[in-house]
C-alpha cells in the first residue's frame, strides 16, 4: 500500500512534467500509459482501501482486540480528511468553469480582435507608403535610366536616387516614412544597384530568386520581409519596364520598421493567436483540468485514507498490545514484554506496562518462593501433625480432648475402642452431652478439682459403665495452656485397667487357691486318715446306737474330707494351670473324642458335631483343649437337666486364619448381667459349683492367645466360641 | 449482519468516487471540428528519373480541409510530412533501399494576412504567400524527390516506391500540451500508397 502510494505519487509527478511538456504526439502514447497505470495504481490503491475495510468491519464485528478503536480513529480520520477535500474539490470545479468563463469573455475577444486591426492597418500602411514610394521610383526610373538598347544606366540610377532619402530621418516631401534600402535586380538575379543603410553591421538577406521570378513573370508589385537584428526589413518590389513595356529589370525599395514597433505588433499577433488557441481548445482544457483535478482529489482521498489507516493502527497497534498482553497476562504468562517504538505516550505506556509485568513477574516469585516455604513448613507441620496423630491413634491409651468450651475436639483410636464409641460420633459434640447424669456429676466434681489444681493436672481411676460393661480407667485430665498461660481446654489421657485387672484379679485368685491348697490340704489327709482310723478301731466296739452315730459322723468327716480335698484340688489345678505345650491338632477330633464321653454318660442329651471340610491343624495344647472343652460341656449339661441339645460346631475363617470352636446349649442362657462376671473365679451360679470351670477355660484360651466369646443360642440358650489362630 | 454503519460509510465512499465521474459529462472533452476528419490522400504519385538519380512525384489531396484552416487562422503550425521509401524485392520481407522525409510546415500571420511554407528538413527556407491556393500548392505538390542514385539500383529488378503522407499539429503555447493531444489529437496519417517499376 505504501508502495502504490509513492508510485502513484511518482507517476502524477512525471505526468506533470509530460502534460506541460510540448512534446510532439509520439509522447502521446507514453502519457496515455502512464495515466492507465496511474489509474490501475489508484484502482489498487482504492482495493487496499475497501480491503482494509472490510477487513475492519469483520473484526469490528467478531469483536477483536482494538477493532472497535480503530474503526472509531479511521473514520474520524477519514472523515476530518474527506470533508475538506471534497468540499475544496467541488470548489475548485465550479471556479475552474467560471475562470475559464472569463478567459473567453466576449469583450476580452472584441479587444483583441481590435488590436490586431490596429496593428494590421499600420502594417498594411506601411506597406502602402513603400509601394506608393516604389511606384514613384520606378516611373522615374523607367523614364530616365532605361537606355535605348534595354541596359540600364547605373549612373543615371544613382544620380537620380535622393542622397537625402537614405539618411535616417529625412523623408521625401508628402511621404511619412523613408526607404533605408534600394536595390535593382535584372532577370539573371545580378544586383544592377544598391544601396543599402541599416544602424547595424550585418548586411540582409538577398531577395530570393524565386521571389524576383514572380515579378518577371508578370507580378506587378510584392512584399518581401525579412526579420533582422534592429527590426523587420520591409521590401516592396515592382518591375522596371522599358520602352515597351516590358520588364527589364526589378525594383526592391526597403524600409525598416525598428525594433520597439515589431515587437509590440508581434505581441498583438501572439496574443491573438494565444487566445484564438485557447478558444479552439477551451473543452480540452477545462477535460485536462478537470481530470487533474479529479485525479489529484482522488489521490488525496485514498492517501488520507490510507494515512488514517495508518494513524489507526499506528495507535490502536499499542492499545491491541497492551490489551493482549493484560489477558497473556491475566492466563498467568509473564514470560514476556512489549517492543517499545518511539518516544511518544503510547511507547511510555509500553515501557510501564514492560515495567509493570516485570514487577508482576518478581512479586510472583517472590511470592511462589514464599508459597514453596509456607508448602514446605506446612508439610513439615502436616508431617509432624501426622506424626502426633500416628502417636495419638497408636499408643494403647485413650485420648479425649475438649476445648474450652466443653466441645470434644479430638478422640484417637484407643479411646473410641475402650469407649466402644466412634469418634464421628463424638467430635464436635460436647462432653457434657455424651455423659450420663451421674458422670456429668463426676466430671463436674472433676473438672472443679483440676481447676484448683496448682499443676493443672490431675489423675482419678475412674470406672464407667458403657454399654452393660463396667470400664475401669486410670484417667488423666490435663488442662491445656498456650503461651500466656490462657486456658485452651483440657486433655483427659486414659488407660482401660480392665483386663488388667481382671488379670490382677485372677492371679490374686490363684496365689489364694495356692494358699488354700497348701493350707488345707495338708491337714486334710490326717483329717480324713484319723477318721478312717477311728472308724476302724471304734466302730465295732459301741453299741448300735453309739455306732449308728458313729458311722453316720466318720462317714460324714470321711466324705467332707474328701469333697474338701477335690476342692481343693481344683484350686491346685487352677492355681498351678501349666504352661501349654503346643502341637499340631486336630479340633474335630478332639471334640468327637471327648462327646463319646458324654454321650455315653447323658442319654437325655443330645450331642452333635458339626464341622467344615478341610480344617487345618491348629498348634494348640490337646489336653488343655480337653479340659477346656469338657468344662463347657459340663455347664451346658449342668444347665439342661431336663435333657436338651447340645452342638459343637469347628469352623475355619480363612481371612484371618483363625479356626473357632463353638459350644451352644440350648439351657435357659446366660442373664446380661452374669456376663461381665463369667470368667471370674469363683463366680458360678450353679449349686455345688466352684466357680472356677469358666475362669479355667478363660485361662486355657489366654495361654494360646485366643479369645472367648459368649452370645446368646438362638433361639435359646448360650453359646460360648474359642477363637485359636492357627499359628 | 453487516451494521447500518458500515453500509453508510461503504455508500459514502461510493458516493465520494461516483461524484466526479458524474461531472465529467458536463464538459465536452474533445474539439468539435476535429470530429470531422480529413480524408488525406496522395494522388498523381510517379517515379522517373534524371540522368543519374530516381526521381519521385506526389501531391496530398484534403490536406487542409476547413478545421486545419481554423487551426492555421488560430496561429498553430501544421506539420506535413511525407516518407518515401524505396524496397527492393526479397523474400518475405522487402529490403529498405531508400528512405527520405521531406518536411513542409503551413504556418498563418493574422497580423500581414500571410502564409509561410517552410520547407525542410534538409535546405530549410521559408515562402510567404498571400493565398491560400498557394501555400497549399507549395505544401502538398512535391516534386523532383531524389530517392537514390541510379548507380546504386541494380538493373533488372523490380522496386517498389511507396510514400504515405502525415499531417500534425507542430506547435502551440498552450499548457497541457499532452494532455490536449488525447482530447483533441486532430492529425492523420495516409495509407501507404506504391508504385512498381522494373529497372
Amino acid at each position: 500500500m505504501i508502495a502504490a502510494g509513492i508510485l502513484i505519487a511518482l507517476l502524477s509527478l512525471a505526468e506533470y512534467h509530460l502534460i506541460f511538456s510540448p512534446l510532439s504526439t509520439s509522447n502521446n502514447v507514453l502519457i496515455f500509459a502512464v495515466i492507465n497505470l496511474n489509474i490501475l495504481l489508484i484502482l489498487l490503491l482504492g482495493f487496499l482501501v475497501v480491503r482494509n475495510l472490510v477487513k475492519l468491519i469483520f473484526e469490528d464485528r467478531k469483536n477483536l482486540l482494538g477493532a472497535k478503536l480503530r474503526t472509531k480513529l479511521v473514520i474520524a480520520f477519514v472523515t476530518l480528511s474527506l470533508i475538506p477535500t471534497i468540499v475544496l474539490f467541488l470548489v475548485s470545479f465550479q471556479f475552474l468553469r467560471t475562470s475559464i468563463g472569463y478567459w473567453f469573455n466576449i469583450k476580452v475577444e472584441r479587444s483583441l480582435d481590435n488590436a490586431l486591426t490596429i496593428g494590421r492597418t499600420y502594417y498594411e500602411s506601411q506597406v502602402t507608403e513603400l509601394q506608393h514610394m516604389s511606384q514613384e521610383m520606378e516611373r522615374r526610373l523607367s523614364l530616365r535610366c532605361i537606355e535605348e538598347d534595354d541596359t540600364i544606366n547605373r549612373i543615371c540610377i544613382e544620380q537620380l536616387v535622393n542622397p537625402t532619402l537614405l539618411v535616417p530621418g529625412a523623408q521625401d516631401p508628402g511621404s511619412t516614412i523613408h526607404f533605408n534600402s534600394i536595390e535593382v535586380i535584372d532577370s539573371s538575379h545580378k544586383e544592377l544597384f544598391a544601396k543599402i543603410w541599416l544602424p547595424f553591421v550585418d548586411m540582409p538577406p538577398s531577395i530570393p530568386g524565386s521571389v524576383l521570378n514572380k515579378i518577371f513573370e508578370g507580378k506587378d508589385s510584392l512584399v518581401y520581409s525579412v526579420s533582422l537584428e534592429g527590426g523587420e526589413l520591409i521590401r516592396v518590389l515592382c518591375p522596371l519596364r522599358n520602352a515597351d513595356d516590358s520588364i527589364q529589370a526589378v525594383l526592391a525599395l526597403g524600409h525598416l520598421m525598428p525594433q520597439d514597433i515589431s515587437y509590440l505588433l508581434d505581441n498583438i499577433r501572439s496574443g491573438y493567436e494565444d487566445y484564438r488557441q485557447l478558444r479552439l481548445f477551451q473543452n480540452p482544457i477545462k477535460g485536462s483540468l478537470l481530470i487533474t483535478l479529479c485525479l489529484i482529489t482522488l489521490l488525496i482521498i485514498f492517501v488520507s485514507i490510507w494515512f488514517g489507516f495508518r494513524l489507526a493502527k499506528s495507535i490502536t497497534e499499542p492499545v491491541q498490545m497492551l490489551a493482549e498482553a493484560t489477558h497473556r497476562i491475566a492466563l498467568g504468562d509473564l514470560d514476556f514484554s512489549l517492543e517499545a517504538k518511539g518516544k511518544d505516550e503510547l511507547s511510555s505506556l509500553v515501557r510501564a506496562f514492560n515495567i509493570m509485568t516485570q514487577d508482576i513477574k518478581e512479586a510472583r516469585r517472590r511470592t511462589e518462593e514464599t508459597s514453596r516455604q509456607l508448602r514446605k513448613s506446612y508439610g513439615e507441620l502436616e508431617q509432624r501433625r501426622r506424626y502426633i496423630e500416628i502417636i495419638l491413634q497408636n499408643i494403647t491409651a485413650g485420648v479425649i480432648s475438649i476445648d474450652r468450651q466443653g466441645f470434644v475436639t479430638l478422640m484417637n483410636k484407643s479411646a473410641s475402642s475402650i469407649l466402644d464409641m466412634s469418634s464421628a460420633q463424638v467430635i464436635g459434640k460436647p462432653y457434657l452431652q455424651l455423659l450420663t447424669k451421674d458422670q456429668a456429676k463426676e466430671f463436674e466434681e472433676l473438672r472443679q478439682e483440676l481447676s484448683l489444681s496448682p499443676k493443672g493436672t490431675l489423675q482419678r481411676p475412674i470406672r464407667m459403665e458403657i454399654k452393660e460393661k463396667t470400664l475401669s480407667l486410670l484417667a488423666s485430665f490435663t488442662i491445656l495452656r498456650d503461651q500466656d498461660e490462657r486456658s485452651l481446654g483440657v486433655v483427659i489421657v486414659f488407660d482401660d485397667l480392665t483386663e488388667l485387672e481382671k488379670i490382677q484379679r485372677l492371679a490374686a485368685w490363684r496365689e489364694v487357691a495356692r494358699r488354700i491348697a497348701h493350707e488345707v490340704k495338708n491337714p486334710l489327709t490326717p483329717i480324713q486318715l484319723s477318721a478312717q482310723r477311728l472308724r476302724k478301731k471304734y466302730l465295732d466296739k459301741l453299741d448300735d446306737k453309739a455306732r449308728v452315730v458313729f458311722d453316720k459322723c466318720t462317714n460324714t468327716i470321711i466324705s467332707q474330707a474328701k469333697e474338701l480335698k477335690h476342692l481343693v484340688d481344683e484350686f491346685s489345678n487352677f492355681a498351678r494351670m501349666p504352661a501349654p505345650r503346643l502341637r499340631p491338632t486336630r479340633l474335630d477330633d478332639l471334640a468327637d473324642d471327648v462327646l463319646a464321653i458324654y454321650r455315653t454318660g447323658h442319654p437325655k442329651v443330645e450331642f452333635k458335631l458339626g464341622m467344615q471340610e478341610g480344617l487345618p491343624d491348629a498348634l494348640l495344647d490337646p489336653d488343655q483343649i480337653k479340659r477346656a472343652l469338657i468344662n463347657l460341656l459340663d455347664n451346658a449339661v449342668a444347665s439342661m437337666p431336663d435333657g436338651g441339645k447340645i452342638i459343637i460346631q469347628i469352623t475355619y475363617n480363612t481371612d484371618v486364619n483363625e479356626i473357632c470352636l463353638s459350644v451352644s446349649d440350648t439351657g435357659p442362657g446366660i442373664s446380661p448381667e452374669d456376663l461381665s462376671r463369667l470368667f471370674e473365679p469363683y463366680f458360678s451360679k450353679r449349686k455345688g459349683g466352684t466357680g472356677l470351670g469358666l475362669a479355667i477355660v478363660n485361662s486355657i484360651v489366654a495361654d494360646h492367645n485366643g479369645r472367648i466369646l459368649v452370645e446368646d443360642n438362638i433361639p435359646n440358650g448360650a453359646r460360648f466360641v474359642l477363637i485359636f489362630p492357627i499359628n | 449482519m453487516i451494521s447500518s454503519k458500515s453500509i453508510l460509510l461503504i455508500a459514502f465512499l461510493f458516493v465520494l468516487i461516483l461524484t466526479p465521474c458524474s461531472l465529467f459529462p458536463r464538459i465536452e472533452t474533445t474539439v468539435a471540428l476535429a470530429e470531422d476528419r480529413p480524408d488525406l490522400k496522395i494522388y498523381d504519385f510517379t517515379v522517373s528519373n534524371s540522368r543519374d538519380k530516381l526521381l519521385a512525384y506526389f501531391s496530398l489531396k484534403n490536406g487542409c480541409p476547413p478545421y486545419v484552416q481554423i487551426v492555421l487562422k488560430s496561429g498553430i503550425t501544421v506539420r506535413y510530412i511525407y516518407e518515401v521509401e524505396l524496397q527492393a524485392p526479397r523474400f518475405l520481407i522487402k529490403k529498405s533501399l531508400s528512405r527520405r522525409f521531406i518536411l513542409r510546415t503551413l504556418t498563418y500571420d493574422n497580423l500581414r494576412e500571410e502564409y509561410r511554407v517552410s520547407f525542410g528538413p534538409d535546405a530549410l527556407r521559408v515562402v510567404s504567400i498571400r493565398t491560400l491556393e498557394e501555400a497549399r500548392r507549395l505544401a502538398f505538390e512535391i516534386n523532383d524527390v531524389s530517392i537514390i542514385s541510379l548507380s546504386a539500383l541494380p538493373r533488372g529488378k523490380i522496386y517498389t516506391l511507396r510514400v504515405r503522407a502525415k499531417m500534425e499539429e507542430a506547435t502551440s503555447f498552450l499548457p497541457f500540451r499532452g494532455l490536449l493531444d488525447l482530447f483533441s489529437s486532430w492529425g492523420c496519417q495516409t495509407e501507404w500508397y506504391e508504385v512498381r517499376f522494373n529497372y
